[in-house]
């Protein structure tokens, strides 16, 4: 854990995993974004739209019986709706995500290495919506595809942007950030979710899970709840 | 990486914590009456409920979507109104108005919010409930018509058709309009429904569960519509069992104790005689040798005659000796046989038995009074009649009359379960 002043109000930004590159001022909003020792503002994050989530930065869980913090967010809002992506830290430092929609909950890591030729060839598929102009509309959802050695079947495409974000996160998150987003499932709710910018493709594994399996700590109160 | 040893959740500050999050409350951009959105952060939509205009709650600027869709329609469950269903406390967020492609078969379907458990659907059809969530995996041949597989359970094919929205109220994390058309497939394992909707962006596939009407009622305090008896839920566990182990167990224990009367049956040959009648034995009485019931027994009188074109009465009585008390029986045997152009015909038999309720214990005798047809012939033939008098036989028409209505109640409740499915499946189909 590193803690540095942010360069705009002084306040203490807290950079508590060593791979976390940018963060969210708490106090100020500014992001941050740590060089190796110092930190610069690149901006003012607008304030996040509230929401009724239970999830909170510094909220503790469990996943396959060891504990995780949260310690970033990402508010992503689509045509039809929105959603939370909290960044999570576990206590070996893997670095992961719980995808928060509509009350239903997945937690996902990013695969490592060469993206898979399925992953590929969705993405060749699925771009166009990003970029507009021909194809936009065609990318439809129902295909299988091969991740990890499990079978999941695409069931939401969606042209998604960065509402704001709060918190550590592993990359630069600016309000107004596109990406296309894939969500794939499996049979016995394994969970995929495959993102692209543009110019950089991410693929992240994990599964499905149920509030009560998650073990939540530290959670935010909820009024008349 | 130094800091690693540092990054043990549970070591960490928290950071500061923030404000309680909190149902909002903001003017309708329409008519200025107060809208509430309980589900903030995920609601897209939200209908006033003063003007029951469709706004857009995902657009700071609160965009009216539409305004006043035609007129208000009152739920029978109250948007806000909460109930512990499935051992989590819901609170209906909003409601909408769906019918079938052809408008025939309506339903409403309540959205249900937890903030820690998210939604749930709470669909009623004509005083059926089904609480309906919506799965996160994949369901292979969702969507064809035939049997699948879905959580460990085997559904059949239902029905197949559209879905159309005629009216929203309440807040929606979807932008939930009255044009909504969404192609649905249905299969079931009752008490389970799995349910399968299409568009252009996504595949949703839900697993509803059915609940009864009075559990819904109590779960929400209010006064609920049951639904008519004659028609049945969709997914509702056909209600006529016909409980296949209870007659079981009924035939098992009344053949035991058929068995056991047939041997504690003594079944006793008490008198067995032959008589050789002829002409001369017209008008008279004969008798059999008095013999000794010992207790209290029915009594079987069998009668053999190998009658040849001819016919035998008896009128016979059974005759307690010692008070004098008869009990009449009375025995008609024929038997003919003969040639014609259909080939050899043959009717009657040779042989009667008559059972007599049981008598009380007693030295009796068997008085016989013929008549028969070789009464008249001459010159007249000899007719051997054998009667025998048994004593405490086993009887089995009771046990397989018991039997028979056994069998008469699985089979009224086939009846019943076959008009249940009946009136179940006419809810399916394939709807172009």
């Amino acid at each position: 854990m590193r803690k540095f002043d942010c360069p705009s109000c002084g306040a203490d930004v807290t950079f508590r995993s060593a791979q976390s590159v940018y963060a969210v001022c708490a106090y100020c909003q500014s992001m941050v974004v740590r060089t190796d020792v110092d930190v610069t503002s690149i901006g003012i994050m607008a304030a996040l739209p509230d929401d009724m989530s239970p999830l909170q930065l510094g909220s503790g869980g469990y996943f396959e019986e060891q504990p995780f913090t949260l310690i970033g967010r990402l508010k992503i809002g689509w045509r039809d709706g929105l959603w939370n992506e909290w960044h999570l830290l576990m206590a070996d430092g893997r670095r992961g995500w719980i995808g928060e929609a509509q009350g239903a909950f997945s937690i996902s890591f990013e695969l490592e290495g060469a993206l898979p030729d399925d992953v590929t060839a969705t993405f060749e598929y699925c771009l166009p919506l990003l970029k507009g102009g021909e194809g936009a509309d065609e990318a439809r959802p129902g295909f299988l595809l091969e991740l990890g050695g499990t079978t999941l079947r695409a069931v939401d495409i969606k042209l998604a942007t960065c509402l704001g974000s709060e918190g550590e996160l592993p990359f630069a998150a600016p309000k107004g950030r596109r990406t296309v987003a894939i969500d794939c499932v499996g049979k016995e709710g394994e969970f995929a979710t495959l993102d692209h910018d543009g110019r950089e493709a991410h693929a992240y594994v994990g599964r499905y899970v149920e509030w009560d399996a998650f073990r939540f700590t530290n959670l935010r109160p909820l009024e008349g709840w | 990486m130094g800091d690693q040893t540092s990054t043990m959740p549970s070591a960490e500050p928290a950071p500061p914590t923030r404000a309680p999050a909190r149902p909002r409350t903001f003017a309708c951009p329409n008519c200025g009456g107060p809208v509430t959105l309980r589900a903030v952060g995920q609601s897209i939509t939200a209908t006033c409920s003063q003007c029951s205009s469709l706004i857009d709650v995902a657009d700071e600027n609160l965009n009216i979507i539409k305004t006043a869709q035609s007129a208000m329609q009152d739920a029978e469950i109250p948007i806000g109104a909460r109930a512990r269903l499935g051992d989590v406390e819901w609170e209906v967020v909003g409601f909408m108005r769906r019918c079938d492609g052809p408008g025939d078969f309506q339903w409403t379907e309540y959205l249900l919010f937890n903030p820690y458990h998210g939604y749930r659907f709470l669909a009623e059809e004509y005083g059926h409930w089904t609480l309906v969530k919506m799965l996160n995996r994949d369901v292979p041949g969702a969507g064809s018509q035939g049997q699948i597989t879905a959580m460990g359970r085997t559904y059949q094919f239902f029905g197949k058709g559209f879905a159309r929205t005629t009216y929203v109220a309440g807040e929606f994390f979807w932008r939930a309009s009255t044009s909504d058309v969404t192609a649905v497939t249905d299969y079931i394992a009752p008490p389970y429904r799995l349910m399968v909707e299409r568009n252009d962006e996504e595949i949703i596939v839900s697993e509803g569960e059915y609940l009864g009407a009075r559990l819904v009622a109590d779960a929400f305090k209010l006064p609920l519509r049951v639904p008519s008896s004659s028609s049945a839920g969709v997914s509702q566990v056909n209600p006529y069992k016909v409980s296949f182990a209870v007659i079981v167990a009924a035939v098992v224990a009344g053949t035991l104790l058929q068995f056991v009367s047939l041997a504690m049956s003594e079944n006793n040959l008490v008198s067995a005689q032959t008589y050789n009648l002829t002409a001369a034995d017209k008008g008279k009485t004969l008798s059999s040798g008095p013999f000794r019931l010992e207790k209290e027994g029915n009594v079987e009188i069998e009668t053999t005659s190998y009658l040849n074109n001819d016919w035998l009465e008896l009128d016979m009585a059974l005759v307690n000796m010692d008070t004098n008390q008869g009990y009449p029986v009375f025995q008609a045997l024929e038997h003919y046989s003969g040639q014609d152009s259909d080939g050899p015909w043959e009717e009657g038999g040779y042989e009667e038995t008559s059972l007599l309720p049981p008598v009380p214990p007693g030295t009796y005798q068997l008085l016989i009074e013929p008549d028969a047809g070789l009464f008249s012939k001459a010159p007249s033939p000899v007719q051997r009649v054998a009667i025998s008098v048994r004593h405490g036989v086993p009887v089995w028409s009771n046990y397989l009359i018991a039997m028979a209505l056994l069998l008469v109640v699985p089979g009224f409740g086939i009846a019943r379960r076959s008009l249940f499915e009946k009136s179940r499946w006419e809810k399916g189909g394939v709807a172009e």
